[in-house]
This record gives structure tokens, sequence and C-alpha cells, in this order.
């Protein structure tokens, strides 16, 4: 297998898990909220595009953004509204809460089964350029991607709610004195989360064709890891991490000897072992979190 | 903690304890039926799952246990009393199996019917076993169910696998393949051995084997078809996995160019994932039965025909003929010992030899208490459809440690 086929696989599973970073990191970095529940939201989109897209494609891609964006504020203000001013550990334990009670109501409404539909059938096309093949999907999932990481650097640079966001990151209490509208603040982030999370439920049915109660709940796990080890506490280490995590899984897939490749995961494992106890913080972060009132 | 948001925490995590536990805490679901309501019959404790991961492949056998159950009362039960039914849904929660086993136990179960995974099963059936009550798996086809498993009083209706990933070899071979590639999800012990067996008896047949892989489910196997693709091009790959993990595996290899042909096992079995991977063709399945109204044996039409009217859907599986199966082998062992002892009961289907059920002929041994010598179906998609292909009986069985 050659290097750069290798590459191009590698670069398009991270571009997945640096977008589920992304989403995970934002609402970290306001609310100290690792949100297990993430994969949730990445699984409603989900079930909306395979539903919908054999009636009508766009609506269905506009219908799996609403949704993302629905079922987030949704999470923020059924549940984590009243938890604020809650420890992060608290949090962590009803994201994880939340993430089990609507896989449940998943499995109710939909069935434990999966349901299929061919998603953008035609971004599932391989072109052979002789040494390498090249998926259309690895080409969309990396634009769209980089698309969305400029578009959320703009937003949170050049727009006042952005700056609004940026300041809460930093440091929520302050932020607050200083005039930041917090409940405005937390809402957006989640709505953007949603938004990404719809992104990535887009990339991953396309790439499978199937949906089930808990589609959303690896790519979460793998993008919070990735957010773990750039750092939770910056947004950019985040997706850098969440890039690292994707495109070591996939080297090592490819590159593993086969005795030891099923052991593969094992060894990203390790990788967040060792960043840890080398930098506790992760790879891109400094200093101790900040407080939340 | 301010109350409101004590409450909060404590509501969402109690919520989704509750969903998360409800279908396994819930009262057990008796039925019965026909005219001899009231008399002392047999009652068959169920410990299976009706949601949850395990479902899709529990539920058709499930439903067809009901249907046999229902056809054998109407016709005056056992002996002039009716069979009645303790089902518990497990949720497919492994920690439930060995509680619900006692509970429907308690409650007075002859015979319990589990869940069609061994690894999933054997805490229930474990706990029958020390109760001295005999076990059936239908569809269960690790042949590790039995004796292997310290079971002595389990059987499994199911097609071992030995038998079944044979056929997938012996078919594979019959159509002139001669290199292959086996992908395997190692998340299951089923489908780890599933490959194992099949590349074993292609290797006998004169095959080569130009590449094995691993995978598990939820994982997209793109960096291993582009392996695939740079080695050696085979004539056909074994997909050793079930949904989804394995319809996404079928979608990596075809729409990153792999156009081999594919044979996968039970695990591939249903229409219900063929969405995802359009125009798919040159894919076979060896498995029970088919679904689709052209099965060689009328009668397995006929309760396909009567699932569909019954539960508004066809069944989404061929495994669905093993509950018919389990009933009519209790019937049967019944007419033989007059009792429903569990040694008694194990005696008379080790004395089984061909017993006509719907599922095939069965027989099973003091070593295996699982058939593997059955005629399977091979089914075949092409252009995304499903249909009876041939009947095929293994000409070898062959076994891996």
């Amino acid at each position: 297998m050659n290097f750069l086929q290798a590459l191009i696989d590698a670069t398009s599973a991270g571009a997945v898990y640096a977008l589920a970073a992304l989403g995970i990191g934002l609402v970290f970095g306001v609310l100290r909220l690792a949100n297990f529940a993430y994969g949730e939201i990445i699984t409603a989109s989900a079930y909306t595009l395979v539903i919908v897209w054999p009636m009508n494609p766009v609506l269905a891609v506009l219908g799996a953004a609403l949704v993302g964006v629905a079922v987030a504020l949704a999470m923020n203000y059924a549940v984590f509204t009243w938890l604020r001013s809650q420890s992060s550990a608290t949090l962590l334990i009803a994201s994880f809460g939340l993430s089990i009670l609507l896989q449940r109501i998943y499995e109710g409404v939909f069935g434990a089964n999966v349901l299929s539909a061919s998603v953008a059938g035609g971004l599932s096309t391989s072109i052979d350029l002789g040494a390498v093949r090249l998926n259309l999907l690895s080409v969309v999932t990396i634009v769209l991607a980089v698309l969305l990481l400029v578009g959320v650097q703009l937003f949170l640079t050049r727009t006042s709610i952005g700056l609004q966001v940026q300041a809460a990151s930093a440091d929520f209490r302050i932020a607050r004195l200083l005039g930041v509208r917090s409940g405005l603040v937390i809402a957006v982030t989640f709505a953007i989360s949603g938004f990404i999370a719809a992104a990535v439920a887009f990339v991953l049915t396309v790439q499978s064709g199937t949906v089930g109660p808990s589609f959303g709940v690896q790519p979460t796990l793998f993008g919070l890891i990735g957010a773990v080890i750039g750092g939770l506490r910056n947004l950019r280490g985040a997706v850098v991490g969440g890039f690292v995590v994707g495109v070591a899984l996939s080297l090592l897939t490819s590159w593993l000897p086969p005795e030891i490749n099923p052991f593969r995961t094992a060894f990203v494992y390790l990788l967040v072992i060792a960043v840890l106890v080398l930098r506790p913080n992760g790879l891109f972060s400094a200093g101790a979190g900040k407080v939340r009132t | 903690m301010k109350p409101i948001a004590r409450t909060g925490a404590v509501a969402v995590v109690a919520a989704s304890l509750f969903l998360a536990g409800c279908v396994s805490t819930a009262a057990p679901e008796s039925t019965s039926g026909g005219s001899t309501e009231g008399a002392a019959g047999l009652t068959i404790g169920v410990v299976m799952a009706e949601t949850g991961f395990m479902s899709p492949f529990d539920i058709p056998a499930l439903n067809t246990i009901k249907m046999e159950v229902d056809e054998v009362n109407a016709a005056g039960g056992i002996d002039g009393a009716p069979i009645e039914l303790n089902i518990v849904d497990t949720g497919s929660d492994l920690d439930k199996y060995a509680s619900a086993a006692q509970q429907v136990i308690d409650a007075g179960a002859d015979v319990i019917v589990v869940t069609c995974d061994y690894d999933v099963a054997s805490p229930a059936s474990l706990v029958a076993e020390a109760a001295g009550i005999v076990n059936i798996a239908p569809c269960v086809g690790d042949t590790i169910y039995g004796p292997a498993g310290g079971l002595e009083l389990g059987f499994s209706m199911g097609n071992g696998t030995p038998g079944e990933s044979s056929v997938m070899a012996e078919f594979a071979n019959s159509k002139g393949w001669k290199n292959a590639v086996f992908l395997t999800d190692t998340s299951i012990k089923y489908t780890v051995g599933q490959c194992d067996v099949a590349q074993k008896r292609f290797e006998e047949l004169g095959g080569t084997t130009v590449g094995t892989y691993d995978y598990v489910q939820g994982e997209s196997i793109v960096e291993t078809v582009s392996q695939i693709t740079a080695g050696t091009a085979p004539d056909v790959v074994f997909n050793c996995g079930y949904s989804p993990g394995g319809a996404q595996a079928a979608k990596d290899l075809r729409d990153n160019g792999v156009t081999a042909p594919i044979v996968s096992g039970f695990g591939m079995d249903g229409t219900f994932w063929l969405d995802s991977v359009p125009g798919l063709s040159d894919y076979y399945t060896v498995t029970y039965s088919s679904i689709m109204g052209d099965d060689p044996d009328a009668a397995v039409n006929e309760l396909a025909d009567g699932y569909e009217a019954e539960y508004g859907e066809r069944p989404s599986v061929g495994s669905f003929v093993t509950g018919t199966s389990t009933v009519q082998a209790l019937v049967a062992a019944h007419e033989t010992t007059g009792s429903w002892d569990g040694k008694a009961l194990a005696d008379a289907f080790l004395a089984f030899d061909g017993q006509d059920l719907l599922v095939g002929p069965t027989s099973f041994t003091d070593e295996l208490h699982i058939n593997v010598e059955r005629p399977q179906r091979v089914m075949q998609i092409t252009d995304g459809k499903l249909a009876f292909l041939e009947e095929r009986a293994p000409e070898k069985v062959v076994f891996v440690d």
C-alpha cells in the first residue's frame, strides 16, 4: 500500500474527528462540559438524513442541520441550563445519563435495527488516479471540515457574539461582570455545536448508509479523546487533537502488521495516556481551568 | 448544589437509568391461548431481547415461538394442556440474563429459551442448568452452546458455524473462485469462528488466501480496502460480519472499487441494510431460509406469510424458522418422555435422528448440541434485491480449535 493512499485515507478520517472535537470543544470552552450526549445530536441528524433523503435531498440536509441545532438547544435548555453552576463532574455525569436516555428514546421511536438509505450516493464514487484511488467523499469531508473550521474561526473573531463566546471561554465570571450575556452565549455555542454535529452526521451517513440508536457514540468518543489530547481548554488544540486521533487510527490500521493490527485502538489509547502523563492539560493548553458562576 | 440544579441532575440520571433498565424490570409477559386454558401444561420461560442490540436476531424467532404456541394451543395443547409463555425482555443487557432466568424459573418455567448468542445468553443458560432445566437457544451458531460450554441441558436449534462456514467456502469453490480475502468482525466469537472455518475449508479445497483483515462494529474499513486493492486482486471476499458493521464493510468495498463477489453468513441476512449500498450485486449470504417467499420449502413460505399477516412485516432474517422449530422439538421430545423433566427432555433430544423440524433435519450428539450438517440456503443479492439461489448442504464440515 503506498504512502500517498494511506495519507489520503488518514486525512479524511482525521477531518471527521476534528469536526467532532470542534463541536465538543466549543461547548467545553464556555460551559466546561465534556458533552457525552454530543453523539446523540449526531444521531438525530443522521436519522433525519436517512429518513428524508429518499424523499427530498435538499430538505434532508436542511432538516438535519435544523434538527442538530434544535436537539443541541433542547439539551441546553432542558438540562444544562439548570446545572450551569455545578462542577464539571456533575455536568459530565448528567451528559452521560442524557446520552443513554436519548439512545433509548431513539430505539423506542426508530427500533433497535438500523435504518438504511443511500445518502448522497454520488459522493461514494471513487476515481482511480493510477497509484492512488480518490474517493469523492474524502475530498468532501476534508473541504467541509476546512470550511467549518474557517467559518467558526471567523465567527469567533469577526462577530460581536463570537467575541463574547471567546470572552466567556477565557473567563466566564469576568465576562459576565463585563456584560456578556451568558445565556445567549451558551445557547449560541450549543447551536453551533449542533450544526457541526449535523455536518459530522452527513459525512458518516454518506459513508455508512445506515443509522442506529448508538450511531454517534464512536465519533463522539474519539472526538472527545482528540479534544483531550489537544487540550479541551484550547479550541484550536482540540481540533488538532481530533485530527491527530483520526490520522493515528487510520495510519495504524494501514501500517500495523496483521498480528497486532487488531490492537490498533489500544495503541491510540496508549498515545492518550502518554500525552496526558506528559501534558495533563493537553498538548496545546496551559494553566488551570476557569471558575464559572 | 442548588435544589433546582440537584433536581435536574437527578431527573436526567434517574430517567435514563429507568429507561435503560425498564425493559428488563417490566413484569413478565404471559401468553396462552386455545380452548384448554387452566389445565397444567408446559411453561416456557423466554429470556430474550425484544429491545437492544440483540433484538433484530431474537425477535423473528420469538415471534414464531408465539405463533407456534398459539397454533398448538388452538389444536388442544399438549396432552390437553396449553403451553404458557413467560417472556422477559432483557433489553440485551448482559447483567439481566441470570436474574431474568431465575425470575422465570421461580415463576414455574419447565424449559427456558434464551437469546441468540452464546456470549450474551450463557448467564441465563447456566442458571437453568443449575436448576436442572433444559435451556434452548433458537439460533445460536457457536458450537460452544452445549457440553463444550458447560451446558449438558443446553441445546441450540441453530445451524452451527462449522456447517454454515463450510457451505460458504464450498459455494465459493463451486464458482471457481480461487483467491480469497477474509474480512473478520472481531467483536463477537461467532464471526471470528465463521472466517476461521471458511478459510480452513477454502484452503482445503485448493483456494489461496491473499489477505486477512479485521474490523469491529462501527469502524469504516477504507484503509483495509486500500490494502486489498494494493495487493493481489481477490476472486472473492468473505465478509464475516453482521449489520450494521458488515454493511459498512460491504459499502466501503464497493465504494472503493472492489467489485469481487462477496460471501457472508447468517449475520448479513435480511434486506434491512440493502438500501445503504444502492445497486449492490454479486453478494451472497448463507442462511437458514429465505424470507422472500421463494424458499424451496413451502412450509417456510407459508410461515413467512403468516408472520407478515400477524406482525405487519415479513421476518427480518431467515432464522425465524428456529422459533417454530424450538416448539416443535419440545413437543416431539415430550411425546417420548411424557414429562418436562430436564434430564429426560435432554435424553429425548439426544435421541433425535434427523428429526423433521421446520429448520431442517435435526440430530444431536453427546458432544454437539447443535446441528452442523443441515442443508442451508444460499441467497443472492442482485441490484439490491435478495433472492433464493440454491440449497446447499456442507460436503465436509471442518472445525477449528
